[in-house]
């Protein structure tokens, strides 16, 4: 709690909100914010080791974000007036995962069963969303390493959806989930004998796509999976 | 009755009963979670619904559903709950938590617990990864991936995720080089500052005779059947 | 008494039609504002009541055929209730204004709306309908997926919006448990080759008989109770769903396909009156009563009176109950005000 603390601490002195870019550490962070604000003792607690890595604050005022929640609730309306290239004919499934939405008294800002913002930005973007069923499962990120067997399936069967579902690629707002459905799709192609090639990008390439910018410069060439079939879509 | 060489044997020769020992039931463990875990790791309000099994994205492979887990530690039962897979297939998915409909939070209680075994020397996969992860982080305040592999799986593990972690570094994705914050030592200092920073309420067990205690299990296989040890020997 | 005096009952449920009958059949002047066209209730939805099978028809022709000259005003809702009593003064949505001695709120509840649990998909999923939906289906004698099939497998979700912390309900809404009992019975006798499964936490059929119908379901229609609590419903290509949820005395998770599913929604406050009126309300947000034990028909204001559901989940005879004793409760407090005396109500601690 008290490592999660150090990044909200240092967020609170310079008085700016906390946007995190990964769903795990959106989570933690929030949660760590959420007992600095609200449970006397915790703060106690966590400020003491604080003070020893030479962080001192008084008290919290800041929020914790995610790129989802600041992208669908805070520059909707300017997204939409920017946007240069709709994404016409491009089925994509959006993955929010466990920990963007979960658990809601820590979020709390999108269903904790079926969200809809990530779904609605890329339909801002022009592009077609798929009925992903499985977008709040998990994908077994966090034992990945020690249950290998029992992460690989979990992921599959997302994967297994998506493809069903006829999307042309996955969205989502997480590393740790890009982990398990990009790096390790290979693994799970090669185990189950199947084929996705299913290309996973993160809301922000999908937004800057959108938006015009080069796939060059939002860095799209350097996916494992390659998101060449989904580009030549978009041209 | 039955008796040879001053054992006694159970008439069809069953070694042990079903029978539970309800006096040797006790609510320790229930405050040593809540110290450990917090406001959030209470487990009282529990009524045994299911809908956190119900939920739950791995319990096909568990050998107790979270909700037999939180039983388990409602009763005391310690040993049932360390020898149960339950803890490391959790995958913190937060779906027991987000349903419960008396705001009991599976998650919590499981990290909980799983910081009790660590602390009593419980060894498998799992508590690896997470102090070699712990280690490398407190080492340089950032992870370095490489060396976490290397220090989980050894040289073999690297060799076998080398592929990987060449395209990823082609693609600038992960750095060849390690990382460090400004100040790693002022860092891990502070994270062996918390990590020994006394637990608020923590039962002392030993300054109540007869209170039962929890029982550290085994991590060696001698003391592997250490219940069916305390069981016999009892009988004896 | 020197002049007839009046009573307004709000609310023409079960509990407001019993209050009304009652307090006309003591001598006074009553008049029954009700919201719908029809006075009623609840009761128009339903088929029949448990533990006995009465048809809601005749309960509502029953309650009916006691209001003698009592004044109903369907189509009508109250906008502002001014002065105290015994002179209260009622405005009503067509601008009448109605002298009141004592004023009864019988407003009843509203139903959970089952799509807060978006987890068991109610309102994306076809087959996945309330108890209120299955109750019309059966009064059609028709029950039928949403693809026109008959269904062979069918799960009962008990709790739907109760006992859920979730949806900020943590009551007991008391009736789910046994009308799911009877609506296992009825769907039956309907359609015998089918399946029935309860999915239930705590079996609470506490009624007079309500026991005995529980054993009645097991013993003659073989439905299968099983304990654990619904945790999320999918959706098959075909409009069947699985369930999930854990067999809690087997300690098993457990997946069930049914052709249909419903889902036992529970009772929320309909406290629509409680600003006009000023009466605060319970932690469960039903009107709050003036003493738990020995003054449930009395609210926080003098002279105003609740009975039925509006102060917590009720079973159909319980709310008839309640009204009638809402009447005992007027018509003693009105006798006491008539001759002058102090009204001995309990007094707030």
């Amino acid at each position: 709690m008290a490592m999660a603390a150090r990044n909200v601490a240092l967020a609170q002195k310079q008085n700016l909100d906390l946007l995190a870019s990964c769903s795990g550490c959106y989570n933690k962070s929030a949660r760590a914010l959420k007992a600095l604000q609200e449970d006397k003792e915790e703060f106690e607690r966590i400020s003491a080791i604080l003070s020893e890595m030479g962080l001192d604050v008084s008290a919290y005022n800041i929020r914790v974000r995610n790129v989802v929640d600041v992208l669908a609730n805070e520059l909707w309306d300017t997204l939409t007036s920017r946007i240069r290239k709709p994404l016409k004919g491009v089925k994509v499934a959006c993955y929010y995962g466990c920990l963007l939405t979960r658990p809601v008294d820590i979020t709390g800002w999108d269903s904790p069963v079926f969200p809809i913002s990530m779904d609605n930005l890329c339909r801002l973007c022009g592009a077609e969303v798929v009925d992903f069923r499985g977008k709040t499962k998990c994908c077994g990120g966090p034992i990945l390493i020690s249950q290998e067997e029992i992460a690989l399936q979990l992921t599959k069967q997302i994967l297994d959806e998506a493809k069903e579902k006829g999307a042309d690629c996955i969205v989502l707002a997480c590393p740790l989930c890009d982990t398990n459905l990009e790096l390790r799709q290979a693994d799970i192609e090669k185990k189950y004998n199947t084929n996705y090639n299913l290309p996973i990008v993160y809301i922000t390439e999908i937004v800057g796509l959108a938006l015009g910018l080069s796939p060059r410069k939002l860095g799209m060439d350097k996916h494992i999976v390659s998101t060449k079939p989904l580009l030549a879509k978009i041209r | 009755m039955v008796t040879t060489k001053g054992k006694r044997k159970f008439v069809f020769g069953l070694k042990q009963d079903r029978l539970a020992d309800g006096d040797k039931m006790n609510s320790q463990l229930v405050k040593q979670v809540v110290a450990e875990g917090g406001k959030g790791a209470a487990i009282a309000a529990c009524m045994q619904c299911g809908t956190c099994s119900g939920g739950c994205t791995n319990v096909d492979s568990m050998d107790l559903t979270p909700r037999s887990l939180v039983l388990m530690v409602q009763r005391g039962d310690w040993e049932k709950v360390i020898k149960s897979n339950t803890l490391w297939l959790c995958s913190s998915c937060y779906i027991c938590t987000t349903r419960c409909p008396r705001g009991v939070r599976p998650s919590d209680v499981m990290e909980a617990v799983k910081a009790i075994a660590i602390r009593q020397g419980i060894e498998n996969d799992a508590t690896r990864f997470h102090k070699v992860f712990v280690e490398v982080v407190q080492k340089r305040g950032i992870l370095f991936e490489p060396e976490l592999i290397h220090k989980y799986a050894g040289l073999e593990g690297v060799l076998k995720q080398a592929p990987l972690g060449i395209q990823l570094a082609l693609r600038g994705k992960i750095s060849p080089f390690p990382e460090t914050v400004k100040n790693p030592l002022k860092f891990s200092q502070a994270i062996e500052k918390a990590k020994s920073c006394p637990q608020p309420q923590q039962p002392q067990p030993q300054s109540q005779p007869d209170t039962p205690t929890i029982p550290v299990v085994a991590s060696t296989p001698a003391q592997k059947n250490s219940t069916s040890q305390l069981v016999s020997s009892s009988r004896n | 008494m020197e002049k007839k005096q009046q009573v307004v009952v709000i609310g023409g449920g079960p509990a407001g039609l019993a209050a009304a009958g009652q307090l006309q059949s003591f001598g006074l002047d009553v008049v029954l504002i009700e919201k719908q066209a029809q006075v009623g209730g609840h009761l128009n939805k339903w088929y029949k009541v448990f533990p006995d099978f009465t048809p809601a028809e005749e309960i509502v022709a029953h309650l009916k055929s006691q209001l003698g000259n009592t004044r109903v005003l369907t189509n009508t809702t109250v906008t502002a209730i001014s002065g105290e009593a015994p002179d209260f003064s009622i405005t009503t949505s067509s601008g009448e204004q109605i002298p009141a001695a004592a004023i009864l709120i019988a407003t009843g509840y509203k139903h959970f709306d089952a799509r807060l649990k978006e987890e068991y998909g109610y309102g994306i999923y076809d087959n996945c309908i309330t108890s209120v939906e299955l109750d019309a289906m059966l009064k059609e004698n028709k029950i039928r997926t949403l693809q026109g099939k008959i269904p062979k497998k069918i799960a009962l979700a008990h709790c739907v919006g109760s006992r859920d912390e979730k949806v900020n309900n943590n009551y007991c809404s008391r009736v789910c448990c046994t009308n799911a009992v009877k609506l296992a019975i009825e769907i039956k006798e309907q359609l015998p080759e089918s399946e029935i499964y309860c999915l239930y936490m705590d079996i609470r059929v506490f009624g007079r008989t309500y026991e005995e119908l529980y054993r009645t379901s097991q013993e003659e229609f073989g439905i299968q109770f099983i304990r654990g609590r619904l945790s999320e419903a999918s959706e098959k290509p075909d409009g069947s769903l699985v369930l999930r949820f854990e067999d809690t005395l087997t300690a098993r998770p457990m997946r069930l396909s049914v052709d249909l599913l419903i889902l036992m929604v529970g009772m929320e406050a309909n406290t629509e009156l409680a600003e006009i009126a000023r009466l605060p309300l319970g932690c469960d947000r039903f009107y709050a009563t003036l003493h738990g034990q020995y003054a449930n028909n009395h609210s926080h204001r003098e002279g105003i009176f609740l009975a039925g559901t509006a102060t917590g989940p009720k079973a159909i005879m319980e709310s008839i109950t309640d009204g009638r004793s809402a009447a005992a409760a007027i018509l003693s407090f009105l006798m006491q005000k008539a001759k002058g005396m102090e009204v001995k109500v309990p007094t707030l601690v």
